[in-house]
């Protein structure tokens, strides 16, 4: 093991820690709608990201939503996240298939994979970060998120799920193996390679 | 040698990408949430009491007629049991081979006429 994974893995030791110790300390709700107000946007970005599909995503987060309100409100808040991944994770594999079957039925129909643009490029931005943050910033900063999504996106779909679920949601490895139905060493295996893949696409962007 | 992803910017560039999520897609997400919110509580499924209730009517409207018919083949089996018994007893009996002799001698006498 070179000395970048032993990085790697070395930071997965010291954020996977004891579950329920992560789980008190950032939870931010405690009913169900405050847990879908926190939980709406990450969800949506991060479908857009697998789906490559702005209307897709939506349908996706929907259909969770409602099937998270609908079986595991009874659960307690901590289990909810894991809970609504693992329910996303399922429907976009879900979303493959179907694609997968209508691409082989009609072979010449064009998908919308207007996700994979720019996220901005029709729409003024209206930056609310950074009051301080100039134009050239702002801009840099579109460009980098930009090509973080479109980088992300080109990922096998286990290490994006992976990243995404360790590094974009902040999911500890258990929460992340459970949503992923999997064990903790698939988990790290999977961010292993997201993140030697995603380092080499995106080194000059986040070094 | 890949670089190391700098953590604290990734983690910057997604909470802009969150908060800066277009208006129209926190107004379609805004109307999820809600559709998801506002469903009535889970009903009660009504699949599996209907289900059994229905297989045990059908099983009362078949079974009747089957236990009929097992009843028929008992009735049956006890007549023709019953007339075997009558024949058996009527054979042990010697003026059975008196009327046997008797119809043998009519015959006899039919034929040689």
């Amino acid at each position: 093991m070179n000395s970048q994974e032993s990085e790697i893995f070395q930071n997965e030791e010291i954020s996977s820690g004891d579950l329920k110790g992560v789980v008190e300390k950032r939870l931010e709700y405690s009913s169900m709608p405050e847990f879908l107000n926190t939980i709406e946007k990450p969800a949506f970005h991060f479908a857009r990201v697998s789906t490559s599909s702005i209307d897709d995503a939506h349908d996706l987060v929907q259909e969770t939503m409602y099937k998270l309100v609908e079986k595991y409100t009874d659960k307690s808040p901590e289990d909810w996240k894991p809970l609504f991944y693992r329910i996303l994770n399922h429907k976009i594999i879900d979303h493959y298939r179907r694609k997968t079957i209508r691409e082989r039925i009609f072979r010449q129909t064009n998908f919308d994979n207007s996700a994979t643009e720019d996220y901005w490029q029709s729409e003024l931005y209206s930056g609310v970060a950074d009051p301080n943050e100039g134009p050239s910033v702002l801009l840099e900063r579109q460009e980098r998120i930009n090509c973080l999504t479109k980088s992300t996106a080109k990922l096998p779909i286990r290490q994006r799920q992976a990243f995404m679920l360790r590094c974009w949601e902040g999911l500890s490895t258990q929460e992340t193996a459970h949503a992923m139905g999997c064990s903790q060493g698939s988990v790290k295996t999977h961010l292993s390679r997201a993140k030697t893949a995603l380092e080499a696409m995106l080194g000059k962007y986040y070094d | 040698m890949t670089k190391q992803i700098d953590q604290k910017k990734l983690k910057d560039d997604l909470a802009f990408l969150y908060k800066n999520t277009k208006s129209q897609d926190q107004f379609r997400l805004a109307g999820a949430k809600s559709t998801a919110l506002s469903q009535s509580k889970t009903e009660i499924s009504f699949f599996w009491p209907v289900t059994t209730l229905s297989s045990l009517l059908l099983a009362l409207l078949i079974a009747p007629p089957l236990l009929d018919k097992s009843n028929n083949q008992i009735v049956v089996s006890q007549v023709r049991q019953s007339s075997i018994d009558i024949i058996n007893e009527e054979v042990d009996q010697p003026i059975f081979y008196y009327w046997l002799d008797v119809y043998d001698n009519e015959l006899i006498a039919a034929n040689e006429n």
